[in-house]
């Protein structure tokens, strides 16, 4: 390693060919075949893009062509296998609309509640456990959310929704709801699952005003309310609303935990608290197992009416903010990397956050992140954050301190009046409320899933198999899952971190024209991407279409996909905060390009990255759906994920397999399964933080 | 710059390190026998018992083609019906059990729909579905099988109407009550055409909650042939394996509905008779054609499917139910779940396992289970035709 030492290589400058933007180093055949690896990784990704797209549009055209039915309007059965086919999309958009909006109307005000609660009213110390607490629960798997789902929220929602068809029973809308599943249940489950996410990013927005202005407004002799209302809301407005059209896109692409609590029926759903309705996720999710030719042309037809609609959403979020003032989006960012600054983390760790938590389905990161490019060479890395860092600490301190000067000058000039200050401790009170709001149905199922987990989970459960295991009998154990589980997260890294570190250099080091644009859009493009598409697209091409197997590695491919967007997007950010003076210096040393970027800027981000990758790891983990599609369900031991024998099982599907059975022991096991699956999650979760703060710039 | 360097490149290795190394050492330990731990072993003994009492009940009679199993290594995937995975779980168990960790075969209860796709697809080396292949069906199958695929009925069961109403312990529903519940037109417990059915039960002022199956469903499919072929005036449309009536709530699989039936007051369901018993729930007793009322069991269940009318051409092994049979002990709400199965075409590596446990299944051991099971049992003839479709696999 030592021997490849920058210095070593001697400066052989050459005309022509200027590839560095800093240096004219000459074109070395190094050089040449570097750029075009990373080119040709660019290139593989849009090739790889076209052919989904492509595959996906033919499948889908061929379906529809032979459909007897209005796609648009029939409501009749799902039966595209029939004879004359039919089916509809439009019922299941409209339900995914419907559930999405429920979602929304829940969830947003009560993620702006918490994220004020946490910037502006929890005690500093707290705040910060608070906000990691919220990060983390963003990263449960839906599988989870659906198990309480349907386990607990159903039974229970009986009686809820008996109590809103009572107060509101005279609108339409609510009309006689005594039903436990129903498009408003999904609606619920949906806002408990996008409320950690919008609460996060307006956390982030909200922490980014201005000091001047908080100052000012405490000046003028406001209480905490109207400084927030002077303040924080008129700063925060355009980057909460792109976090609440983000929560929309991730609701929109939701599969297993909405088809856990529907009872699906293909009609246009207007009474929310009745049972029916269907999403496009959900009805995927339902309908691959029986599907033949035309029925996965019908599915793909819907799954991509589902990936426009995301996609149109991420690119309204995405609007939002860059018409919220001027400069708001970079200032996002800019915020964003002095958290870490401020808190004891990194940096770099807080713009992964969003990264992560956004990979759903994509978006936030790109919405955050995209324009440092123009950032880059005024951006000085180490120093400026530790700076930012201390200013940023003062700052804080400042406007505690201006609170309490504004409030001491108030006693003196104009007192708030006691009806202006019941009105701001009112309000501190509501984002209370609303907090413990948010944390009840987070509390409830990490209780619910810790208590009952605990049962079953012991030594044998880890070293066992579920083989020869019958419902009614205790002992047996997911090994095999958790086998299968990190064999298919591992080879998905595998496959998504080289092209992915390899595109993201191509963006950052080379990207210019039209080659770079294009690849940032269908980056984009990639992180809409529900993840029960991805599925479709590996069972369809993949397994039906080139007669491969629904081995292990069938599912490491989906979830590739899934994560190489992610993978990207990170890597990209953490190679742009790379400051150009380290570049120049190699540079200045004659180091060709090629060594700089793989000798200095990568191992200098290198930190940033595998945080990056880690969290994307953890994410596909908990992946569901598209696993169910493309992976055969077994329930002994398959440490081959390339078996044209078997498939394999991941904690996900065992407990997708078993939550249904009626028996205790078979129970125990699905519940410990869950709990399982969320430690080794939040394990990924908690070391990828550790890396980002051991690593973190300055901290040696 | 050297420093940073090594720093990093160490930490990445170290990190690839201990990651492989966690990796290896989980490969290592895991064990797929779960035979001797905990109360494992109490199903097994049963299980040997089970074998070998039908041994003793038919004496030294030929079960030699249908009895006991023979062993064969390989791995099999198997997928379809709910209906029939207690029934084919314990014989997948029994056969694991006996020929050890050389043999694998996987079960997978998605539904009658999905395992005919997934046979079809390759995905499966067999489905298990409530209904035999269709005409186009059976074209793709031959395809796949590059000779002739076949549905064979092996097990038989019945088809429980689960039901969750508080304090009411007995019900009896005809046809034509449970044609207008499944379709929506009766929405309440106390309504008079339930009353007309049960005179002197008292029932509550309660929503009905029904839950009808949202996937492929071959119980679906027999259901709703029931429920057309006896009331055709209240349930019109035909048989389906998407369930056909109209309202009404979904669950997903026998399972999803028993869950459902469960956790809902007021709540209303079919699945076979097994997941009633499994989950305890109350069963009503259902209208035959003459509008006598026959309670669920297994006994009644196989008065019904003996006098059904059974096709063997194309070397398939149909049932052809008799709706109008009315007989007061002949149960009329049933299914036969078929193996679907490449008669000619099969993978030398797959053959002799499947042929060996489909046998098995076919066989008086297996068969003698079934009614613990809460399944109806092949008669001893129809056994040794079964078990001789799947000797002859090829």
């Amino acid at each position: 390693m030592s021997g490849t030492a920058p210095t070593a290589t001697r400066p052989t400058p050459r005309p022509g060919g200027a590839s560095s933007p800093a240096l004219d180093s000459g074109t070395r055949r190094g050089d040449a075949v570097f750029s075009g690896t990373v080119r040709g990784a660019a290139i593989l990704l849009l090739l790889l893009m076209a052919t989904i797209a492509a595959f996906l549009v033919y499948r889908a055209s061929d379906a529809l062509s032979a459909n007897h039915a209005n796609v648009v309007t029939y409501t009749g059965q799902w039966a595209p296998d029939d004879s004359p086919p039919k089916f509809g999309i439009g019922t299941l958009a409209w339900g995914t609309l419907v559930t999405s909006l429920i979602a929304i109307i829940i969830a947003a005000p009560v993620a702006v509640g918490v994220a004020l609660f946490i910037t502006q009213y929890a005690p500093r110390r707290l705040a910060q456990v608070l906000g990691y607490i919220v990060d983390l629960l963003a990263a449960v798997p839906s599988i989870i959310y659906g198990l309480w789902g349907i386990l607990f929220l159903v039974p229970h929602m009986q009686g809820a929704s008996q109590t809103v068809s009572d107060v509101l029973g005279w609108i339409p809308l609510f009309e006689s709801g005594v039903f436990g599943r129903s498009v408003f249940t999904a609606g619920v489950i949906l806002s408990i699952m996008i409320l950690p996410i919008i609460a996060a990013i307006s956390r982030e927005v909200f922490l980014q005003t201005p000091r001047e202005q908080v100052e000012a407004a405490y000046a003028l002799g406001s209480t905490r309310w109207e400084m927030i209302k002077l303040a924080v809301l008129p700063y925060g407005r355009s980057g909460v609303g792109s976090a609440i059209v983000l929560g929309f896109g991730r609701a929109l692409g939701e599969t297993v935990a909405v088809a856990m609590v529907l009872s699906p029926s293909y009609i246009f759903v207007t009474k929310l608290l009745q049972p029916g309705g269907n999403t496009i996720a959900a009805n995927i999710a339902l309908q691959f197992g029986s599907a033949f030719t035309t029925g996965q042309g019908a599915l793909i037809a819907s799954g991509l009416v589902l990936f426009v609609v995301t996609f149109a959403v991420n690119w309204l979020a995405r609007r939002i903010t860059r018409h919220g003032g001027a400069g708001g989006e970079r200032r996002g960012l800019l915020a964003l990397l002095r958290i870490g600054g401020r808190d004891e983390s990194t940096h770099y760790e807080s713009s992964f956050d969003v990264a992560a938590t956004s990979a759903a389905t994509g978006g936030a990161a790109a919405t955050a992140i995209v324009p440092v490019q123009e950032d880059r060479g005024a951006f000085e890395a180490k120093d400026s954050v530790q700076e930012v860092a201390e200013d940023d600490a003062a700052g804080r301190a400042r406007s505690h301190r201006a609170s309490r000067v504004g409030a001491i000058s108030g006693g003196v000039l104009s007192a708030p009046s006691p009806q202006r200050r019941l009105r701001s401790s009112l309000a501190g009170g509501l984002t209370v409320a609303t907090f413990v709001l948010a944390v009840l149905p987070l509390l409830s199922i990490l209780w619910l899933v810790v208590s009952r987990g605990t049962h079953a989970l012991n030594l044998d459960f880890l070293t066992h198999s579920l083989r020869n295991v019958s419902e009614d009998q205790v002992g047996g154990g997911v090994y095999h899952a958790v086998i299968g589980t990190l064999e298919q997260a591992g080879l998905a890294t595998l496959m998504a971190v080289p092209i992915g570190l390899l595109v993201a250099v191509y963006l950052v080091e080379y990207g210019r024209g039209a080659l770079a644009r294009a690849v940032t859009f269908f980056v984009d493009v990639m992180m809409g991407l529900p993840s029960i598409v991805a599925g479709l697209f590996i069972l369809s091409m993949w397994i039906i279409g080139l007669g491969q197997k629904a081995n292990g590695f069938a599912g490491a491919l989906a979830l590739a996909i899934l994560m190489l967007p992610i993978v990207i997007r990170s890597s990209e950010e953490m190679l742009k905060l790379v400051p150009d003076s380290l570049r120049e210096a190699s540079y200045a040393l004659g180091v060709p390009k090629w060594r700089t970027i793989t000798k200095i800027v990568i191992p200098t981000s290198l930190p940033g990255i595998i945080t990056g990758v880690m969290l994307g790891v953890a994410r596909v983990m908990g992946e569901t759906a598209p696993i169910l599609l493309v992976v055969g369900y077994i329930s002994n031991i398959n440490p081959n994920p390339f078996s044209g024998d078997e498939g394999q099982a991941t904690l996900p599907t065992v407990i997708y397999n078993t939550y249904t059975s009626a028996q205790k022991a078979s129970n125990d096991r699905t519940w410990s399964a869950a709990l399982l699956l969320i430690i080794i999650i939040m394990l990924l979760n908690v070391i990828a933080r550790l890396i980002a703060w051991w690593k973190k710039p300055g901290r040696a | 710059m050297k420093i940073h360097v090594g720093v990093n490149g160490r930490s990445a290795t170290v990190g690839a390190g201990v990651l492989a190394l966690a990796l290896a050492s989980l490969t290592a330990c895991g064990s797929d026998n779960n035979s001797p731990s905990s109360s494992g072993g109490s199903s097994t003994t049963s299980s040997a018992t089970g074998g070998s009492s039908s041994s003793t009940a038919t004496g030294s009679s030929p079960t030699a083609a249908g009895g006991e199993i023979t062993c064969a290594n390989g791995t099999l995937a198997g997928q379809g019906s709910s209906a029939q995975n207690a029934a084919i779980t314990k014989f997948v168990k029994d056969f694991q059990t006996k020929c050890g960790s050389g043999t694998n075969i996987s079960y997978n209860a998605t539904g009658s729909g999905p395992g005919v796709t997934a046979f079809v697809q390759k995905q499966a080396d067999w489905a298990g579905s409530d209904y035999p292949l269709n005409a186009d069906q059976q074209k793709q199958a031959d395809q796949r099988c590059g000779g002739k695929a076949v549905s064979v009925g092996t097990i038989p069961g019945a088809i429980a109407v689960m039901y969750n109403v508080p304090n009411v312990d007995k019900l009896s529903l005809s046809a034509s009550t449970l044609g207008k519940i499944f379709n929506g037109k009766i929405t309440k417990w106390n309504d008079d055409a339930i009353k007309t059915d049960n005179p002197g039960v008292t029932l509550p002022d309660l929503a009905i909650q029904a839950f009808h199956r949202s996937d492929a469903s071959g119980t679906s499919f027999n259901f709703s042939n029931y429920l057309n072929k006896t009331a055709p005036s209240d349930f019109s449309a035909a048989a389906n394996k998407q369930w056909p009536g109209t309202g009404g709530q979904a669950a997903q699989g026998s399972k999803g509905v028993a869950q459902a039936v469960q956790s809902t007051a007021g709540a209303i369901g079919y699945a076979e008779v097994s997941y009633a018993t499994q989950n305890s729930l109350k069963t009503a007793a259902i209208g035959n054609k003459d509008g006598k009322f026959v309670p669920v069991s297994i006994a009644n269940a196989s008065k019904f499917i003996a006098k059904a009318q059974v096709d063997t051409a194309d070397g398939n092994y149909k049932f052809n139910f008799d709706y109008t049979y009315a007989a007061d002990d002949a149960y009329p709400a049933v299914l036969v779940t078929y193996e679907i199965v490449c008669s000619t075409g099969n993978s030398s590596d797959k053959l002799p396992v499947l042929k060996n446990f489909l046998q098995y299944t076919a066989g008086s051991a297996a068969q003698s289970q079934l009614e613990s099971l809460g399944y109806v049992a092949l008669s001893s003839d129809q056994q040794s035709k079964v078990a001789a479709i799947f000797g002859g696999l090829s």
